[in-house]
């Protein structure tokens, strides 16, 4: 049987195909969800500055109808999702590991948690997809590590291009991404492909992240939200916050707003309020940074253990319940009730239980890294490691500028999958390890 | 050399303190949440109240007639949390001034109360709600008496429920 990187090539187009077909036909077969709030802006294609960012802009405004843009962000969702099933299938050799990891991945790859976002107006399809495509272009690199292939430096970096491209906050790791390639790619390259690669590079990741940090059409919305949400269940926090000149009457506006239907949600209230445009004008728009850095124990543990600062807080309002609570748009709207989608035993829809998923989930990462540490293999440390780093920080990011109880688990939805992607990795991986020294043995 | 074995170290670490925070993730924040008295949710927030019968208004008071022969009231669970409370009515007379005598029916136990003509009757029962679905309470009268007004209302009254709390 014709064999492609040692994976039957039969078995891998018939999976495959399976896999796309089944992602386009759930498209087709639910409705399209246009938000009336976030959608509209997403269909504004403005060079600079851009309310929404570029990546998601860009295709939204060129389709423009709903259907075909459902259809498309599936299209790409099942490339991007298989092109990192063959990336890690590449890294296992026994042909029973395979099976299981393909079986575990493809359940994952299906769920409703993942699916659902194709047929939505906004950003998260395409976002997921090219977290996707840049942790399987990780991957295909540190394969091709001791070959004298360039290719796989030229899909990271464009895997890095495209991450930047379809979330405001995914912009913000243009730092972190830029050192990751800059020291990978001075390894491999020569000097004039490499200053190629860079200035190329550099010319779109600054793009974005230059436009990412001139907009702040939401600003003003996520710093009442945060505000209203959380700082004002701390007595010290709150005083900090009347000390800074934050209205009184925008406190009651709130309350008010959220006790019952006023005809505009909390957050919009607040910021129409005149008292509160006049504190945004006095320094408000950049309280929350100042706020942020003035109080390190919030910024270090409230976005993880929020409870510890007072009894009226939970977890819910903590990146916890974002990364292991995932979206649930099939049940909450109607645009989907043709859906077949399930939510799988990945995302348990009672928070007691998607708590314990996330802590088997940390686990599987501890123990698989524990073991690559043993057993000193560096390359397999490097992904796990850096990619668990940048995904706790880009959720910092998210937490600390604006993740509201209500929208927790959209915001950290990418988060949330790459936890259990990189659990699945790194499992799988040292499996198979374990059985190859178990066979030398 | 040096370097090497830092970075194992750090690698040490941070495995440590990955397997660390899923042990406290199990114990400080899932198993609590196991106890079906605590919730992430506000109940009284994540509760709310479907009838078959219509919402009235006296002035900005709200209130539902509740007719003869049942009514059912539907609480449904708007959370993804299970729901463990005690649901309280407060009822009233009707306009006939009759005293009713009445059942509460729930999935798992049934109450049964007297209506008085100008007192307010408060009714509290146990009640579980899974996540995102309902749960009925059947409001049963036993007086077959008729309350029927003479404004062309064909309704048969059996009494006003003036208020209701989840709690």
């Amino acid at each position: 049987m014709k064999k492609i990187f040692n994976i039957n090539i039969v078995i891998l187009s018939l999976i495959s195909s399976i896999y796309f077909i089944f992602r386009v036909a759930n498209s087709l077969i639910v409705d399209t969800l246009y938000d009336e709030y976030d959608s509209p802006n997403y269909f504004v294609l403005s060079f600079f500055p851009s309310i929404r960012t570029h990546g998601i802009t860009l295709f939204f405004s060129i389709i423009k109808n709903e259907a075909a843009i459902s259809v498309f962000q599936a299209s790409v969702g099942a490339l991007a999702w298989l092109f990192l099933w063959i990336s890690i299938l590449l890294q296992i050799n026994k042909v029973s590991l395979k099976v299981i990891f393909s079986i575990l991945f493809f359940i994952l790859a299906s769920s409703s948690v993942v699916v659902e976002h194709d047929s939505a107006m906004m950003s998260e399809s395409l976002s997921i997809s090219s977290t996707i495509f840049l942790f399987g272009s990780a991957i295909n690199l540190r394969s091709h590590a001791n070959t004298k292939s360039i290719n796989p430096i030229y899909i990271f970096s464009f895997g890095i291009v495209w991450f930047l491209s379809t979330k405001a906050t995914n912009a913000l790791l243009f730092v972190p991404l830029t050192i990751i390639l800059v020291l990978v790619a001075y390894r491999k390259l020569t000097k004039t492909k490499f200053i190629q690669l860079f200035l190329v590079f550099s010319l779109f990741g600054t793009f974005l992240f230059i436009s990412v940090l001139s907009s702040d059409g939401t600003k003003s919305l996520t710093t009442s939200g945060t505000i209203n949400n959380r700082l004002v269940f701390v007595p010290e926090w709150k005083n900090q916050l009347i000390k800074s000149g934050y209205p009184d009457s925008a406190l009651r506006v709130w309350e008010s707003f959220s006790q019952q239907n006023l005809g505009m949600p909390p957050d919009q209230a607040v910021v129409s309020s005149p008292e509160f445009k006049k504190w945004w004008e006095n320094g408000g728009d950049s309280y929350l940074l100042e706020f942020t850095i003035k109080n390190p124990d919030y910024a270090i543990f409230a976005p993880i253990a929020l409870p510890m600062f007072s009894d009226n807080l939970n977890y819910k309002k903590t990146l916890l319940s974002g990364w292991s609570q995932g979206t649930d748009l099939t049940y909450d709207y109607s645009e989907f009730k043709n859906s077949l989608l399930k939510r799988t035993f990945y995302w348990p829809d009672e928070p007691e239980k998607a708590y314990l998923a996330l802590s088997i989930t940390f686990l599987m990462i501890g123990i698989s890294l524990l073991f690559f540490t043993k057993l000193n293999h560096t390359s397999e440390i490097k992904i796990i490691l850096i990619s668990v780093i940048l995904t706790i920080f880009w959720s910092y990011l998210n937490w600390w500028f604006g993740s509201k109880p209500a929208d927790m688990a959209r915001h950290n939805l990418s988060a949330a999958i790459l936890f259990k992607i990189i659990a699945l990795y790194a499992t799988s991986l040292s499996l198979d390890k374990l059985s190859n020294i178990r066979k030398k043995m | 050399m040096k370097l090497n074995r830092l970075t194992r170290i750090f690698n040490y670490f941070v495995s440590s303190l990955i397997i660390i925070s899923s042990t406290i993730v199990i114990f400080q924040v899932s198993l609590p949440l196991f106890d079906l008295n605590i919730t992430e949710v506000d109940k009284k927030k994540v509760i709310g109240m479907k009838t078959s019968v219509p919402i009235e208004f006296d002035g900005e008071l709200e209130f539902w007639w509740l007719l003869k022969p049942e009514t059912t009231l539907n609480f449904a669970n708007a959370s993804d949390e299970k729901i463990n409370g005690t649901i309280v009515l407060e009822l009233a007379d009707n306009p006939c001034k009759f005293e009713e005598s009445l059942k509460v029916v729930t999935e798992t136990e049934t109450q049964k109360i007297s209506v008085i003509p100008n007192i307010s009757t408060k009714i509290s029962l146990p009640l579980e709600i899974n996540p995102r679905s309902s749960q009925s309470v059947e409001i049963v009268f036993e007086n077959m008496e008729k309350c029927l007004v003479k404004n062309g209302d064909p309704r048969d009254f059996g009494a006003k429920l003036i208020n209701w709390k989840y709690e």
